[in-house]
């Protein structure tokens, strides 16, 4: 999965649970402080991006990720980590 | 043996396995059952923690339960009360990333020395507990792996009524923990208290010869209603309990109708958060895409406690689940607080709610005065086994029906006090009435009795109430305080917005000598990021000059005067996040 790819996906993720205009999103918009999104929104957004991108995000990661482009970083970095690792 | 101990293991011997609790999960969008034990089995496994329990720690010590949702933490604190140990169950870090610094702050408070978990949770526990950091010294045992005695071994402990039961942590801020101490004469009059309000008669007859009548539900058992709702109240009423653990709730919330209708279940339980969470989630969701056999009428009774009540959601749920058989006769509002064990009022099965209209400037001068065009407010039933009072909070002088003041509470579920805080516990376990009666509970939460039912107008001072959480103003403030050289004094609170729908603002004073050129509103979006980052919280902060947060006389800010004067526009930001109404 591309960067731009896992991008597209998260935004669509953010106009399904957190009803955010896709065209308002970009890497540096933050989670809670930009577009006030509430915990139970957050947790949510957490567990179903487990399920779609197929990697583990423990909570103590979750908490750090607070931007659009933190999470797309740390998605990426844990795919092709499994891949360098002979995973897939 | 205890009461309690008896009561409960009645249960086991006149039902054996034929009533049961299971956990299940939502996989790939489905409904698995994952776990599921039957009384006996349960009891079984309970007297073996006991018996292991007896053996390594002295009557009457404390142990901290800090486990995932599931039957291992039920089998574990039933180990407890049947072992005369005290339990004291706490959330796993992995819920709450300030969980670890409240679980030191409870290791400290409750000297405890031993925590027990299971095999996939304890390394971790474990390494915190040995680590340089902030923990006490306490030793991380798991149960499903400890190697327990025989269940035969087990040999009941005689306890008073008297005796500690375990202890529930609850309100106080992060930094000060607070636990209630439960005895087991609490627990048993308030399990008892609810089963007699709450089932009729011929009700709780279905549930003793019918063995698939059932709950289901998906609260922490670390929580007074996760811990006595749903785990403890399924024993005491001969009920089977079908539940998921929070986080898969708030995930995947359609879970919470799959097992309803999949397990037939005769009741329910949540906070107004949670049946709001639902009605969100299911927005752009047809029903019959999540299941097209989706099919709720089996549902009699959905209680709605621990939380404001919101009638419009209510309402809105009724309607957005009618399709599917919810009938909004169900519902049934409570009232109560861990100080109390669980439930101090609540509605009887089969009555439905109580929505009442009341007309708003009358209500703030302390009258309820019916009137159509007025606030809606959602009647929380009648007393369960206790002495409610309305009690004006300045004079103690009782007050009569319609009257709004603060809610006491006396009866035998009233908790014993504090733990290790007599001061504490004085303050609001031991009030008078100015005629002379007593000791009462001072709830704190405002409200009126209407033909005796009881209506909360209001909560706890100052408590902020949001999706589940309870969020001291202190903690808000104190992380706000340490963000910048810039940020002075400030106060926190809620205000509701034209739709009712609540939001946590902060007002912050400037030093401006610290501004450094920089404009107010990019030190509102510094403290903004930081309480997002610490806290996990979308906070609308207004910025207003030095000395402008009304304070006492001895310099302590007021935060509901803080919050009217904003609102009557008599504050003059220096930056505003959100839009006024004046």
């Amino acid at each position: 999965m591309s960067r731009s790819e896992i991008l597209a996906e998260l935004k669509a993720m953010l106009a399904e649970f957190g009803d955010v205009d896709p065209q308002l999103v970009d890497e540096q918009t933050a989670f809670i402080a930009d577009l006030g999104l509430d915990s139970l929104v957050l947790v949510r957004m957490t567990v179903v991006a487990e399920e779609r991108f197929g990697v583990r995000i423990p909570d103590e990661v979750a908490w750090e990720l607070d931007t659009v482009g933190s999470v797309v970083s740390y998605v990426e970095e844990s795919l092709s980590r499994r891949i360098g690792a002979g995973g897939e | 043996m205890s009461e309690l101990v008896r009561f409960l293991r009645e249960k086991v011997w006149l039902l054996g396995d034929t009533r049961w609790y299971a956990r299940v999960d939502s996989v790939g969008g489905e409904l698995v059952e994952v776990e599921r034990l039957g009384y006996a089995q349960l009891d079984a496994r309970a007297r073996a923690v006991g018996a292991w329990l007896a053996g390594r720690t002295p009557p009457g010590a404390r142990v901290l339960l800090m486990y995932p949702a599931g039957l291992e933490f039920l089998t574990v604190f039933l180990g407890c009360l049947y072992a005369g140990r005290v339990a004291v169950p706490a959330p796993l870090p992995d819920t709450d990333r300030r969980a670890l610094e409240r679980a030191a702050g409870i290791i400290r408070d409750a000297e405890v020395d031993l925590v027990l978990s299971d095999a996939a949770h304890r390394p971790a526990l474990a390494a915190w507990l040995t680590g340089p950091d902030p923990a006490p010294p306490a030793e991380c045992v798991a149960t499903d792996s400890a190697g327990l005695p025989d269940p035969g071994t087990w040999s009941p402990a005689a306890l008073e009524p008297s005796a500690t039961a375990y202890v529930q942590y609850t309100s106080g801020s992060t930094s000060e923990p607070r636990g209630v101490v439960i005895t087991h004469r609490n627990l048993l009059h308030n399990l008892l208290s609810i089963r007699q309000t709450l089932l009729p008669e011929e009700v709780l007859d279905e549930f003793r010869h019918d063995p698939s009548q059932c709950g289901a539900g998906w609260l922490p058992h670390h929580h007074d209603m996760g811990l006595v709702g749903m785990l403890l109240g399924p024993l005491a009423s001969y009920g089977n309990l079908v539940f998921c653990s929070p986080v898969t709730f708030v995930a995947h919330p359609q879970l919470w109708l799959q097992m309803i209708s999949r397990y037939r279940a005769f009741y329910t339980f949540a906070p107004n958060f949670g049946y709001d969470w639902l009605l969100r989630s299911l927005r752009n969701t047809r029903l019959t895409d999540l299941d097209p056999d989706l099919d709720l009428a089996c549902l009699r009774f959905a209680l709605n406690g621990a939380e404001p009540i919101r009638a419009d959601v209510l309402n809105a749920v009724a309607r957005r689940l009618a399709p599917v058989g919810f009938n909004a006769d169900v519902w049934a509002p409570s009232y109560g607080l861990a100080e109390a064990t669980l439930m101090v009022t609540g509605t009887t099965c089969g009555k439905g709610p109580t929505l009442g209209r009341f007309d708003r400037d009358a209500l703030e001068a302390g009258r309820a005065v019916p009137a159509p065009d007025g606030v809606d407010l959602v009647g929380c039933g009648r007393p369960v086994g206790a002495d409610v009072r309305i009690v004006d909070p300045d004079t103690a002088q009782p007050l009569k029906e319609g009257h709004v003041g603060e809610i006491w509470v006396s009866g035998d579920s009233v908790a014993d006090g504090y733990l290790g805080d007599p001061r504490t516990t004085a303050e609001h376990f031991a009030a008078t009435t100015a005629d002379g009666e007593g000791p009462f509970l001072r709830t704190g939460d405002l409200g009126f009795l209407q033909e005796g039912e009881l209506f909360v107008t209001g909560r706890a001072k100052d408590l902020i109430i949001a999706n589940g959480r309870n969020i001291h103003p202190q903690d808000i403030e104190r992380v706000s305080e340490s963000t910048d050289p810039a940020t002075g004094l400030c106060a926190a609170f809620t205000l509701s917005d034209a739709s009712g729908r609540e939001h946590i603002v902060l007002v912050q004073e400037v030093r401006p000598l610290h501004l450094d050129g920089r404009t107010p509103a990019s030190l509102a979006d510094l403290v903004r990021r930081r309480l997002a980052h610490e806290l996990r919280l979308a906070v609308q902060v207004v910025v207003v000059g030095p000395m402008s947060v009304p304070r006492t006389t001895s310099g302590k800010i007021q935060r509901s005067r803080t919050r009217d004067a904003l609102r009557a526009g008599r504050l003059s930001p220096l930056h505003c996040d959100l839009a006024l109404r004046h």
